[in-house]
């Protein structure tokens, strides 16, 4: 030893003999005794200890708990509930006072298996005192934890695609089985709603993964709300490690989809249907104030979003009937309003706006028959939703939702460039934000409609405003993008209007006049409903002459019925679904049409013969579309010379 | 008759130069002037359905509106043909009962004018129906037969026969058209509009002329009806709709503007009234949905 310590040393004993000098004269020592645990130990451990003072009076002083997991390193003790904060000493063993110290050993040591060794020291150790600290033997300690991880804090399992919520099940340390319990409970009732299935053992360190569909244990959609998933992990007889987290299930969906015009990056046109119910001439104009596609409650339902069973309702498909909308007796106009799809039309190449409203109510599986809310908005969780194939009009407009809200969507490409029939499907997601970062929230929304594009704005009225019958009729609009099916002109919506006038419908010339068409007005209901039926009437030129017009009209290139008269000395011809023939000598009249105020025509009702000589056999087969005028007329007549363009008819269409 | 049968009439008619000018044509063509009938009484109407065409049925009726009154379309099948899902047309009889002698002669004159060829007159076919009778032939029957009794306007067209052809599958109009026409002779008459035992539309008017979009507005609707039978209510909508709901009218509409509505009432008989009201429809708050 150094001589400069052993001063210091020698000094230190001295003062300290000074102040105590009882101690100095007898120096009795103090024992600890410590118990060990018998058992495996968890969380807070009982210390009982005995600390033995024979000196008489009796002290009273502090211990200083310190626990190994090596028995080398020591480190302080963690105290959970003070059962004594003074030491009494007691001067026997036996009977002695018994002290405790609860160790949190959960704090000290985290999750954990092992041994563990327990010291008790005096706290006013250096005063000379003679203490001979006291330990445990060691003894096993085994600290678990049960975490959970959710793939989605928000959660609506009759969401489609959401078919269950992973939650993934880990308790920690590894090394032994848990045996592992998870229950679902209802955070306002703190009843149980659902024990999910899982592993009952569990290794340590292992995750699982355990699907919760958002049912209860009868199989029912939980209603809305916020639920606890509670875990539990167990080993032996010790008590059970519990971790929980909330779940808020939401109910979330669209209820309606409103397709809008799109300023000069698109225009939608209103169409019609030309039945609303049995009778014939009561129309049905698609309302542009409303969603095209919808669902919604009926008379006596809840809900928008759910049936009363409180099962989701289901998506309408696109609406197939080209002649009426959907009929529901219960409605006043008898017409379905409440759950549709019905079809949309637009101009060519045009970029969809769409207005998405979300559903503001939900009901319940569990009390059938029972409206309950959506759940959101969440404090602390945002939602938003998002377009697969649109983004929204105003940056953040999607955010924030609450039932009920609307978001206006632009579609992120056109329409095609074609006059055309298309297939139109948006899938709709949500998503919830934490902290700053968004998390998607399982399933997703999607539609399908049809989608008309036309070749311009229709041309059956001049008015900006047209009322039925003047609007575009869906089974008009339907067989007219069938039949151009592609990138068109002008010229090629008239010669596909022209050709399939001629020969789509299988139509015959022939009876004695026009049964669908008296000079101004033009009988389509019952044209179409001849073409249901298949009951056509034969018809004659003015009837092709409307059919090719309204038709073209409907795609938007405007056409104009022409009456060529009088007295037209005919050449050969095949009138429409006959054969070579010159049907009479004169025409009185004959209607025609023409796109360009009578510098060309089409006519749908006569081929004429092409090979030069057209008063005699043999023949070649033209059908006039876009024919100049002058030539279509020496085809057509012997005459050429003495007849010509009379009229410029317009007509109404019913 | 063969198909070039028509080529065979001399079918080049005036120098018409517009629709009216192509009716006036027709009028002289067919002469108009000297059709018979024209001081005949007004016929009380007739109920088609009350007149035994067996073995045919009536499979489907249409009813068109017009200003000049109600045109019904009765589509006859064979009576077996109930068994068949979508029974074939065999033929056509179009009815319309006008309020004068002189419509119904110049609807009959209308058909005619839409002809691109001249139709025969009745009586050089062998057929004598009606005051006046237009009839074409084909494939050895009838085609058509037009003709009009006092103020009704009757039409018979037959239907093609799809191949392969027989003749127990044409329908013979002639005879049916005869049985129509000996029915009407039965019908009762009367020397003026007046006396016609038409349904009578006492009201007809929208509860307020101003309403607002897509708002309903209730249509008040009297209509009494001389006979015993109640007629059927059509309605032209003007571009809106016309419901019934909870046994009253109602009119809504979608759009802002001035609708016309009017309401026909049409008998078992064809006899009919019209009455029209006008609504404005102003702006109002669009719907939520």
């Amino acid at each position: 030893m150094r001589p400069g310590l052993s001063v210091i040393l020698l000094l230190a004993f001295l003062l300290h003999g000074c102040s105590r000098s009882g101690d100095r004269t007898q120096i009795p020592s103090v024992d600890v005794e410590v118990d060990t645990p018998s058992s495996l130990q968890t969380g807070e451990v009982v210390i009982r200890y005995r600390l033995i003072d024979r000196r008489i009076p009796a002290r009273v002083a502090g211990v200083r708990i310190f626990y190994s997991m090596d028995k080398e390193k020591f480190l302080p003790a963690t105290g959970g509930e003070i059962l004594t904060t003074t030491t009494v000493y007691s001067r026997t063993p036996q009977p002695s006072a018994t002290h405790c110290f609860l160790w949190d050993s959960m704090a000290d040591t985290g999750t954990c298996i092992g041994e563990v060794t327990i010291r008790i020291e005096r706290e006013d150790a250096g005063t000379g005192l003679m203490f001979r600290r006291g330990e445990t033997q060691p003894f096993p300690l085994l600290n678990a934890e049960p975490a959970i991880t959710l793939e989605s804090r928000v959660f609506d399992p009759k969401l489609p695609g959401a078919d269950s919520m992973d939650v993934h099940v880990q308790v920690s340390p590894p090394g032994i089985d848990y045996d592992v319990a998870m229950r679902i409970v209802d955070a306002a009732t703190a009843s149980p709603v659902r024990h999910l299935s899982g592993a009952s053992k569990l290794p340590g360190g292992k995750p699982e993964k355990v699907a919760w569909d958002g049912k209860d244990d009868l199989g029912r959609f939980v209603d809305a709300g916020d639920y606890r998933i509670v875990v539990e992990a167990g080993y032996e007889a010790l008590p059970v490690w519990t971790h929980e987290e909330t779940v808020h299930v939401v109910r979330l969906g669209v209820a309606g989809l409103r397709f809008l015009d799109n300023g000069l990056n698109g225009t939608e046109y209103q169409l019609m249907f030309h039945r609303r119910n049995k009778a014939l001439y009561a129309y049905y104009a698609i309302p542009d104030n409303r969603p095209e596609w919808a669902i919604g409650p009926d008379g006596g339902e809840v809900s928008d979003l759910d049936l009363n069973t409180g099962a989701p309702r289901p998506a309408p498909v696109p609406w197939q009937d080209l002649n009426s909308p959907p009929q529901d007796p219960g409605d006043p106009a008898g017409v379905e309003d409440d759950t549709y799809n019905l079809p949309v039309c637009y101009d060519r190449a045009s970029t969809p706006r769409i207005q998405l409203t979300l559903g503001s109510s939900s009901a319940s599986c569990i009390t059938p028959i029972r409206a309950c809310g959506c759940n959101y908005p969440l404090s602390g969780f945002p939602i938003r939703v998002i377009m697969s194939n649109g983004f929204p009009a105003t940056p953040g407009e999607n955010e924030n939702l609450s039932p009920g809200g609307k978001v206006d969507f632009i579609c992120l490409s056109p329409l095609p460039d074609e006059v055309k029939k298309n297939l139109l499907g948006f899938s709709f997601t949500f998503e919830y934000r934490d902290g700053d970062a968004w998390h998607p929230i399982p399933g997703s929304s999607s539609t399908e409609h049809t989608v008309y594009t036309l070749f311009d704005r229709p041309k059956l009225t001049t008015s900006p405003t047209p009322l039925p019958p003047d609007l575009p009729w869906v089974s008009m609009v339907d067989l007219v993008c069938g039949w151009i099916d592609g990138p068109a002109t002008a010229e090629d919506v008239c010669e596909a209007v022209t050709r399939n006038v001629n020969t789509y419908f299988g139509l015959r010339y022939g009876g004695v006049t026009n049964p669908y068409s008296r000079m101004n007005d033009f009988r389509l209901s019952e044209f179409i409903e001849d073409y249901n039926n298949k009951t056509f009437r034969n018809i004659y030129c003015l009837d092709c002459a409307f059919l090719v017009s309204a038709f073209a009209k409907t795609a938007g290139v405007d056409h104009e019925n022409v009456i060529l008269s009088s007295g037209i000395q005919l050449n050969y011809m095949i009138l429409i679904g006959k054969y070579w023939m010159i049907p009479y000598t004169y025409f009185a009249w004959h209607a025609v049409v023409s796109r360009d105020g009578g510098t060309t025509l089409s006519d749908a009702c006569c081929t004429l013969d092409n090979d030069g000589f057209p008063g005699s056999p043999p023949h070649q087969a033209i059908l006039p579309v876009n024919m100049p005028y002058d030539y279509y007329k020496t085809l057509l007549s012997k005459n050429p010379g003495n007849y010509g363009i009379s009229e410029f008819r317009t007509y109404l269409v019913r | 008759m063969n198909p070039y049968t028509l080529l065979l009439i001399p079918a080049l008619l005036g120098a018409p130069a517009s629709a009216d000018e192509i009716l006036e044509a027709a009028r002289k063509a067919y002469d108009f002037r000297a059709w018979p009938g024209k001081q005949g009484l007004l016929k009380q109407g007739l109920d088609l359905r009350s007149v035994d065409l067996s073995p045919f049925a009536i499979g489907t009726v249409r009813t068109r509106l017009s200003p000049q009154g109600c045109t019904r379309i009765f589509r006859y099948h064979r009576n077996d043909a109930h068994q068949t899902k979508r029974p074939r047309p065999i033929f056509e009889i179009s009815l319309q009962v006008l309020d004068t002698v002189a419509g119904a002669h110049e609807g009959l004159l209308e058909i005619l004018s839409l002809c691109q060829a001249r139709m025969p007159a009745g009586g050089s076919l062998g057929i004598h129906v009606g005051d006046v009778s237009f009839a074409t032939r084909k494939d050895g029957a009838f085609k058509m037969i037009v003709f009009a009794r006092n103020n009704i306007l009757v039409s018979v067209y037959r239907f093609p026969v799809p191949r392969p052809r027989g003749k127990a599958n044409h329908a013979d109009i002639a005879s049916i058209a005869g049985t129509i026409d000996r029915r009407l002779l039965r019908v009762g008459d009367t020397v003026c509009m007046q006396g016609l035992a038409r349904p009578v539309i006492r009201t007809f008017q929208a509860e307020e002329t101003t309403i607002q979009a897509d708002t309903p507005v209730l249509l008040a609707l009297e209509v009494t009806e001389p006979g015993k039978e109640t007629p059927d209510i059509f309605f032209e909508e003007g571009g809106g709709m016309v419901y019934m709901h909870e046994g009253r009218w109602y009119f809504r509409a979608e759009k802002p503007g001035a609708y016309t509505v009017t309401a026909h009432a049409v008998s078992k008989r064809l006899l009919a009234a019209r009455k029209s009201t006008r609504i404005r429809v102003r702006a109002g708050e669009k719907s939520s949905r």
